[in-house]
């Protein structure tokens, strides 16, 4: 009886973990974009956390980066676990920290892939993720290196 | 039955104000300016509940006094300018007796990544948590570990007034780290713990003055603070690390006579935390060395140490169960010497196990549960017939934010 017990405890323990394993999966199935004038056309992907973290401000050029957060369902989980190595859900609680500890404003976000074209083709600045069918001549893919 | 009678008139207009949230979709409650100005916000209600000894208050039969709320505004004035400020109402116990105050007030400007200032009311950088305590859900836990983050000196360590510079420094391929170096004064609530607890130096004035005054003639003044954090991000995806220094000097007067010094010469915390999957450690250490005089007479000269461990598991990404151990001694050269005749604890350990669980991302739920050796931390003025050397207690909150 006490042996059923335990193994009852184990399967939960192991539906736990397999449920919970699923917050690794990442592909990346989406492009970064900036505003056709940036002259950038390659950047690391530790750059783009650093941009996406407000931790760096400003292209080489010295303009300063105006960043969209693209919360399209389709990619923003993907955009997440590959670029910035957490969970979307962990992102927004970094962006909470910034936001309640008085230490700076979180990007603006938006809902769709054509609402960070405009905003990106709006600000000479402008830097985000969108899906690659998404892609239009008023952004410019930039590819990311590790 | 009994809950309607437990409840304050707060207490219930807060459950309806969080039961309003609860029924209102949480797209209505955030106020979206444009890209340049955001409003936000959070309001909290909780439950304490203690055996064999009070803490923070009256706690052994339960009290709701226990929430926060809080309401910010930030408007990013240009590309490098920046104004924000956070107003925090807060009723925890006696430890902070429900006064409105501004949580953080700030002028930021940013000149170059490695390189801003702010000025104002700034959240004080101390260990991993210290700048988000006022925000539960910001929180891994609704006590972060006593050890550290002494609740009854909350609203005295948490933001001061002054300026710092802050930044964040590439290292190449050895990651990046973020800095901040601040000085200033702290503003003291009339109301703070530490100031109520100075019952005992007025007492002794009014012996020796043959007078009849209370701690209402008594003012505690911050001379001054300043301290350093670094934050250091290795290449280690999951890996954080940071340390943070400060020093201060206090001093308490009875109308123009000076009564008692506190002089922090060092708070040191190394901390380190590492997620691994759904796994996630996080462990501290600190040593403050500090001197205190009361009446001219030195009644405190030595360092006190303090560590924890925190493991944290999430079978789930909205839920993470965690267990810590958490340990302070007030004098590290002698940490089993009582403090006087109401003191006979002077340490902490603490064995607790806790519960967070996100409904939604508005939405947070938290209970924990502690089991205590020793009675450091103002134990004596929650206790004042003499506290146990062991106790326990449990607490619930449950938060929205927007």
């Amino acid at each position: 009886m006490k042996v059923k017990g335990h193994i009852g405890g184990y399967i939960f323990i192991l539906w736990l973990w397999a449920a919970g394993s699923g917050v690794c999966r990442a592909e990346a199935d989406f492009v970064m974009v900036v505003n056709a004038s940036n002259e950038v056309a390659t950047i690391s992907r530790h750059e783009v956390e650093l941009i996406f973290l407000t931790r760096k401000r400003s292209w080489p050029s010295g303009e300063s980066i105006a960043v969209v957060i693209n919360e399209n369902p389709k990619i923003y989980d993907s955009f997440s676990y590959t670029v910035m190595k957490r969970s979307s859900r962990q992102y927004l609680i970094f962006r909470k920290k910034m936001l309640f500890r008085g230490q700076g404003m979180p990007p603006p976000t938006v809902k769709t892939d054509r609402d960070v074209v405009e905003f990106v083709a709006a600000h000479p600045g402008g830097f985000g993720y969108i899906s690659p069918a998404a892609v239009t001549p008023a952004v410019k893919v930039v590819s990311i290196f590790e | 039955m009994l809950l309607p009678l437990l409840v304050s008139v707060r207490t219930k207009v807060l459950l309806l104000a969080l039961l309003a949230c609860l029924l209102l979709p949480s797209s209505l409650w955030a106020i979206d300016l444009g890209d340049k100005v955001q409003v936000h916000g959070f309001l909290s209600q909780g439950y304490l509940n203690t055996n064999d000894n009070n803490f923070l208050g009256d706690t052994e039969k339960g009290i709701f006094e226990f929430r926060e709320i809080g309401l910010n505004i930030n408007a990013q004035l240009t590309d490098k300018f920046r104004l924000g400020g956070q107003a925090l109402y807060c009723h925890f116990a006696e430890s902070s007796n429900g006064n409105l105050r501004s949580d953080w007030l700030v002028a930021e400007y940013h000149f170059a990544d490695p390189f801003g200032v702010r000025l104002g009311k700034i959240k004080m950088p101390m260990g991993l948590y210290n700048m988000e305590r006022d925000s539960d859900f910001l929180r891994p836990l609704i006590f972060l570990p006593q050890s550290i983050y002494d609740e009854t000196r909350r609203d005295s360590w948490q933001a001061h007034w002054g300026g710092e510079i802050y930044g964040n420094l590439p290292l190449g391929q050895w990651g990046d780290i973020d800095y901040q170096l601040f000085g200033g004064r702290i503003d003291y609530d009339d109301d703070s713990l530490a100031t109520l607890a100075a019952a005992e130096i007025v007492s002794r004035y009014n012996a020796i003055n043959s007078v009849d005054l209370t701690t209402d003639d008594l003012t505690r003044d911050n001379d001054y603070v300043y301290g350093a954090a670094l934050f250091i991000n290795p290449p280690i995806e999951g890996l954080r690390g940071a340390v943070t220094f400060l020093a201060l000097n206090d001093e308490s007067r009875i109308h123009t006579a000076q009564v008692s010094t506190l002089q922090v010469k060092s708070k040191l915390i190394a901390s380190l935390e590492y997620d691994w999957r759904q796994f996630s450690v996080a462990a501290e250490y600190s040593e403050t060395d500090r001197k205190q005089e009361q009446f001219c007479v030195t009644t405190l000269d030595g360092r006190s140490r303090a560590w924890y461990v925190l493991l944290s598991y999430s079978p789930v990404e909205a839920l993470t169960l965690s267990l810590f151990y958490d340990e302070y001694y007030r004098l590290i050269r002698n940490r089993h010497e009582p403090v006087g005749a109401r003191n006979l604890y002077p340490w902490r350990k603490d064995l607790a196990a806790a519960l967070r669980y996100d409904i939604t991302e508005n939405w947070t739920f938290k209970a924990e549960w502690h089991t205590l050796d020793g009675t450091a931390f103002y134990m004596s003025y929650f206790n004042p017939e003499g506290a146990d050397r062991y106790w326990q207690y449990g607490a619930l909150r449950l938060t929205f934010n927007f």
